[in-house]
């Protein structure tokens, strides 16, 4: 009986050292996945990148054809500065919009803030498919938003958003909204109420407290938010693919292009590579980010 | 509190804001039950006539594959993420921190990367009979490893390792223990991180982009090859059931467990 005592917070969880070893094997089943299905696979392509492909095979010899051909083309580096300047629009956009939501949900104790964060939450439930159709049924030339601009006389003629840069980004930021507003209400949730409490007292106005004192505080949060929604939409396809209309490429596209439409295999390879190493630069900015804001807590 | 133009024009935008979320939901719905081909304003009408079309075997048998092939991958995730949560909660801590980054990084890149190097990786063992449900299974179960490790990972902090240990000393074996003390508090864990993998995997679109043949294309893939080339009122009907689909398995999961907890004390 004398194994049961309560612990203080303080303790060591007390188990024993040899059952923890052996504890260890269970995580090898998840390893063995990640290794096979994901950390292999991508270490192959890397290095594949920089082989000879005929078609969908790959050759031997090694060779920097793939990304000499690939920087070489004007077409491509287009469809880079596209895919890297919408995602930078999408995440200032969500960052934006969530800090807004966030900011109100957290704390403007009004009796709409469950209602506000539902809705904000309720396209997470349909797919990113459903909603890029939602917007097509939107946008399309016979679609409700021209209906309604010729219907009022705004527009004499249907407007083409298919096939534009700001359909793709509006599908996006729908997508992604919701996560930029879960990373905001935990950093809006992290400031101090009395420091704003202070500062109203001091006399300073919401406008002025938030821009004063709230902003500068939640910085850190708003910028690994954007890197966030920043590196989901540089691989995000649908949107792109549908909301484009073909007018519209971004990597995720063009990497299905050149595998299935043109059945260049060593190109698609450099593609994922280089969207692998914006991805990688991104998130690696997002870690130090984070790192930075908890120094500054 | 004083009335303040600046409130106003937060108001304005908020609304704004919700409307942009809210307004492409509405028409989904919406162009599912009206007549016309291009759902028109003002609107002229109710009708089911496009949901012939939907409920049928080339819609539904889609939509039946996605369900399986979500159930098979989040069971997966949920076997193979609750054993390795509950190592790492409980084994030495070296190595814990790499380890779990390790078992989340699939969540870090981009999804579409992953399935160009599946795909590569196949057709160079020359197994290109690989493709099809069983591999979306696997690939699936991917990420939805890092959401059962993260929930049953939440739901474990409130275990103390004490009660087990209490039950070894009163003589149960290391595994009758740990089945009748700490597998009961991990359940809810265990239920919001299936959860999560299933919804994850039935709503897939990049990762199945290159793993999908024509006689087993998963529901998203479907919708959006068709997207492509046409488009159809049908197709809003098709979304509309997948949704309620969701909604239902949602409902009555969050009856069980409280899903906002988990997500919650993920992003914490």
């Amino acid at each position: 009986m004398t194994a049961i005592v309560a612990p203080t917070p303080s303790t060591p969880i007390p188990v024993p050292q040899q059952r923890r070893s052996r504890l260890q094997w269970l995580t090898l089943p998840a390893t063995v996945w990640v290794l096979a299905v994901f950390a292999i696979p991508t270490a192959i392509l890397l290095t594949s990148s920089v082989l000879t492909y005929d078609g969908a095979k790959v050759t031997g010899p090694l060779t920097t054809a793939n990304y000499g051909n690939l920087f070489g083309d004007s077409y491509f580096r287009s469809v880079l500065w596209d895919t890297v300047s919408i995602s930078f629009m999408v995440g200032a956009v969500c960052t934006a919009a969530g800090l807004l939501v966030a900011h109100f949900i957290v704390r403007s104790g009004s009796r709409f803030r469950t209602l506000v964060l539902l809705i904000v939450l309720a396209p997470l439930v349909s797919s990113v498919v459903v909603r890029t159709y939602g917007w097509l049924v939107l946008l399309q030339d016979d679609g409700l938003v021209n209906q309604i601009l010729l219907w009022t006389g705004l527009s004499a003629s249907p407007v083409a958003f298919i096939g534009s840069k700001s359909a793709v980004i509006a599908g996006l930021v729908h997508v992604l909204l919701p996560f930029a507003v879960f990373t905001a209400i935990s950093s809006v949730q992290s400031v101090d109420p009395v420091l704003e409490r202070a500062s109203r007292d001091l006399g300073a106005g919401p406008v002025s407290t938030f821009f004063r004192i709230t902003l500068p505080l939640i910085r850190p949060g708003l910028i690994a938010g954007f890197m966030l929604t920043f590196a989901i939409s540089l691989g995000a396809y649908a949107a792109a693919a549908i909301l484009g209309g073909g007018r519209v490429q971004t990597l995720a596209t063009l990497v299905r292009d050149r595998m299935v439409v043109s059945l260049e295999w060593g190109q698609a390879a450099a593609i994922a590579v280089v969207h692998f190493a914006v991805g990688v630069i991104t998130v690696s900015a997002l870690l130090l980010a984070g790192r930075r804001s908890r120094k500054g807590m | 509190m004083r009335f303040h133009p600046w409130l106003l024009l937060r108001s304005v935008l908020l609304v704004l804001v919700l409307a942009f979320v809210a307004v492409p939901m509405i028409v989904v719905v919406w162009t599912s039950i009206q007549p016309d081909p291009y759902p028109a304003f003002p609107p002229s009408g109710l009708s089911l006539t496009w949901w012939d079309s939907a409920l049928t075997r080339e819609w539904l048998l889609p939509m039946a594959l996605s369900a399986e092939i979500a159930l098979g991958s989040a069971l997966c995730a949920l076997l193979v993420g609750s054993a390795a949560a509950y190592a790492l909660a409980r084994g030495p801590a070296r190595g814990r921190a790499a380890l779990e980054g390790f078992l989340a990084s699939p969540l870090l890149l981009p999804e579409i990367v992953i399935s160009l190097s599946v795909i590569q990786v196949i057709s160079m063992l020359g197994a290109r009979g690989l493709i099809g449900p069983t591999l979306l299974v696997v690939a699936h179960a991917l990420i939805g490893i890092p959401f059962v490790l993260r929930t049953v990972g939440v739901s474990l902090l409130g275990v103390n390792p004490l009660w087990e240990r209490a039950a070894r000393d009163l003589g149960a074996s290391a595994w009758r223990a740990f089945a009748t003390v700490t597998l009961p508090l991990m359940r809810s864990g265990m239920f919001a991180g299936a959860l999560f993998a299933f919804i994850v995997s039935f709503n897939n679109v990049e990762l199945s982009l290159f793993l999908t043949t024509r006689d087993s294309n998963t529901l998203p893939i479907k919708l959006l090859q068709y997207m492509e080339y046409e488009y159809s009122p049908t197709l809003a009907c098709v979304a509309v059931t997948s949704v309620l689909g969701i909604c239902l398995i949602t409902g009555v999961a969050s009856r069980f467990v409280h899903l906002t907890e988990f997500i919650h004390g993920g992003t914490k």
